[in-house]
């Protein structure tokens, strides 16, 4: 163990997993980064270029039929990580990262922005729906114009 | 001349071949004698785009930083103008950009301005590809822009109900890009600009009846940066090495054709490997090597080791550099009958062009390669001359450039 912040990447698809890692490692360039994978993903891409590798069960569907859910939870938790980082908007993956209660959560995205993720159950849920109802009033309001109004 | 490039993604090291383009340019420009000025857009919290290295530009380059939130027309407008305007260049060429190209153009009006074209931007605001569910899209937004405008905001549906609109979506939100008004203002900065400058004669023909002031030009090699490299004679067990180079993992690039060519070419024959520049997938052939992405020494290298190059591309590739930097080092190309790529390699000369998504056609040149050794050397060769006559860059710049910058003043 060493001083530097622990910085989890949750890997639940490895695909640009190098551009993430290379991403966060210029933008924190002080944390000890940890990344998190299924045993079935790909690993020669991920291993060398992060501190440590965290193998688990990370598929729901098995996780539900083996009840290994908790477990995954209590796992992370202990590892007392000082930011844990998801790679996709949903709504399983944020939850999952409130339960963990990390002292940071943040959401990288694919077009280069970082989001911060909330910390309790409620304010994931609120978060996530308020965006999603700010979203679909947005998109059938540009829907409307496409529709209704023609470009001469 | 003082001549000011704006590219607001460029990125260097370079992502694609966008900015090699813009370097390659800005930097023969130079050799003839001109002052060159690159500006380019910089997001520092974005983690996808490394910082711009400018100590390895052989020219002189402004940032025009900006955040998120900057994101309107009318600051990003005013940041460049600001910028640009203490320079103060005779010409301003208007290089890699997407929605907001136009509000630039209307910001810096005062200047003469050139645009380069690099892909399909002004004729495909859904994608700038004119690719749409796999294939090539007949459509052109200059000409139908309403059914344009429909399959655009369709297609960022899903980013704008996740919430999280950035970079390309919100482009198309702050300058409305649905409306007549962005419409107008395309139409009219294609009208205002003095010359454009466009890849392909596709590309010209998605230009008529909107302006005539419109020159195809290719990209180019250095060849002291792909020198020549013989095709050696194989030994009796050594693979025969087909090569795709570029960003494979791109859908539109094609992997897809050549590993069915591979699997038609596998029952056949065990003779040969493909090699991908491509990170590990789950997909696993024994013919089948992926070499992860690779610098530009590695890929150099990667020409001279291989013994065929493949350009599978489904989309209209603006241009196919890499097929270029594959004849260079003396490699015979097999590519796709798309886009650029096909008024590069001149067939049954200097390598095949197939049938887009065609890979029986695609198994059946690559057979008759594997086949023939001394037609890969003198299909390699005829590769090498055709590059030496018409893609080195300052052979390029000198032939088309100062007619074109002439014309920029008058």
């Amino acid at each position: 163990m060493t001083d530097r912040p622990r910085l989890a990447i949750l890997f639940n698809e490895t695909n640009e997993a190098p551009k993430l890692i290379k991403g966060i490692r210029r933008l924190r360039p002080e944390a000890e980064i940890v990344a998190i994978l299924s045993p079935r993903a790909p690993r020669q891409d991920i291993e060398n270029e992060v501190d440590e590798l965290i193998i688990l069960e990370l598929s729901p569907l098995r996780l539900l039929f083996t009840g290994g859910f908790p477990g995954l939870i209590r796992g992370l938790r202990k590892e007392n990580f000082h930011t844990f980082v998801i790679r996709y908007n949903t709504l399983k993956l944020k939850l999952l990262t409130a339960w963990i209660s990390p002292q940071k959560a943040e959401l990288w995205l694919s077009h280069g922005t970082v989001t911060a993720i909330e910390k309790s159950t409620f304010s994931v849920l609120k978060d996530h729906f308020s965006r999603k109802f700010t979203g679909w009033i947005r998109f059938l309001t540009y829907l409307c114009r496409v529709l209704f109004t023609r470009v001469k | 001349m003082r001549l000011a490039f704006i590219d607001q993604v460029f990125t260097w090291p370079p992502l694609g071949g966008a900015p090699l383009d813009v370097y390659n340019t800005m930097q023969g420009l130079q050799d003839l004698g001109h002052e060159v000025h690159l500006f380019y857009g910089t997001q520092k919290e974005n983690w996808v785009v490394d910082p711009v290295d400018e100590s390895s530009l052989p020219f002189s380059a402004t940032a025009v930083p900006y955040l998120q939130e900057d994101l309107e027309p009318a600051i990003i407008g005013e940041k460049y103008r600001e910028a640009v305007d203490q320079w103060k260049p005779d010409i301003v060429f208007q290089c890699f950009g997407f929605f907001m190209k136009p509000t630039l153009t209307k910001a810096l009006a005062h200047y003469p301005q050139i645009a380069r074209y690099y892909a399909y931007e002004p004729f495909c605001p859904s994608n700038y590809r004119l690719f749409r569910r796999d294939k090539s899209c007949p459509k052109n937004y200059l000409r139908t822009p309403n059914a344009c405008r429909r399959c655009t905001l369709l297609g960022m549906r899903a980013n704008l109900l996740s919430g999280h609109t950035a970079d390309y979506v919100l482009e198309y939100e702050n300058v409305q890009g649905w409306s007549q008004h962005y419409y107008d203002e395309l139409i009219s900065s294609l009208k205002q600009y003095k010359s454009i400058i466009v890849y392909n004669n596709f590309t010209k023909e998605l230009l008529k009846g909107v302006t005539d002031r419109v020159h195809v030009i290719g990209g180019g090699v250095h060849l002291k940066d792909f020198p020549y490299h013989p095709l050696g004679t194989k030994a009796e067990q050594e693979k025969t090495i087909i090569f795709l180079p570029g960003r494979a993992e791109d859908q539109t690039k094609g992997l897809g054709s050549l590993l069915k060519a591979g699997e038609i070419l596998y029952k056949k024959r065990q003779d040969f490997e493909i090699w991908v520049t491509i990170g590990a997938s789950e997909i696993t052939y024994p013919w089948y090597k992926t070499l992860g992405w690779k610098n530009f020494s590695e890929i150099m290298a990667l020409y001279q080791q291989s013994d065929i190059c493949v350009v599978p591309s489904i989309w209209e590739e603006p241009f196919g550099l890499v097929a270029v930097e594959a004849m260079a080092t003396g490699r015979p190309c097999i590519v796709a009958d798309v886009g650029g790529l096909q008024e590069i390699v001149v067939p049954e000369e200097t390598g095949y062009i197939y049938k887009r998504d065609n890979e029986k056609e695609l198994a059946q040149h690559l057979e008759t390669l594997l086949n023939d050794e001394e037609l890969r050397q003198k299909m390699g060769d005829a590769g090498r001359k055709r590059v030496e006559d018409n893609y080195e860059w300052n052979k390029l710049i000198e032939r088309h450039y100062p007619p074109i910058l002439e014309e920029a003043l008058s």
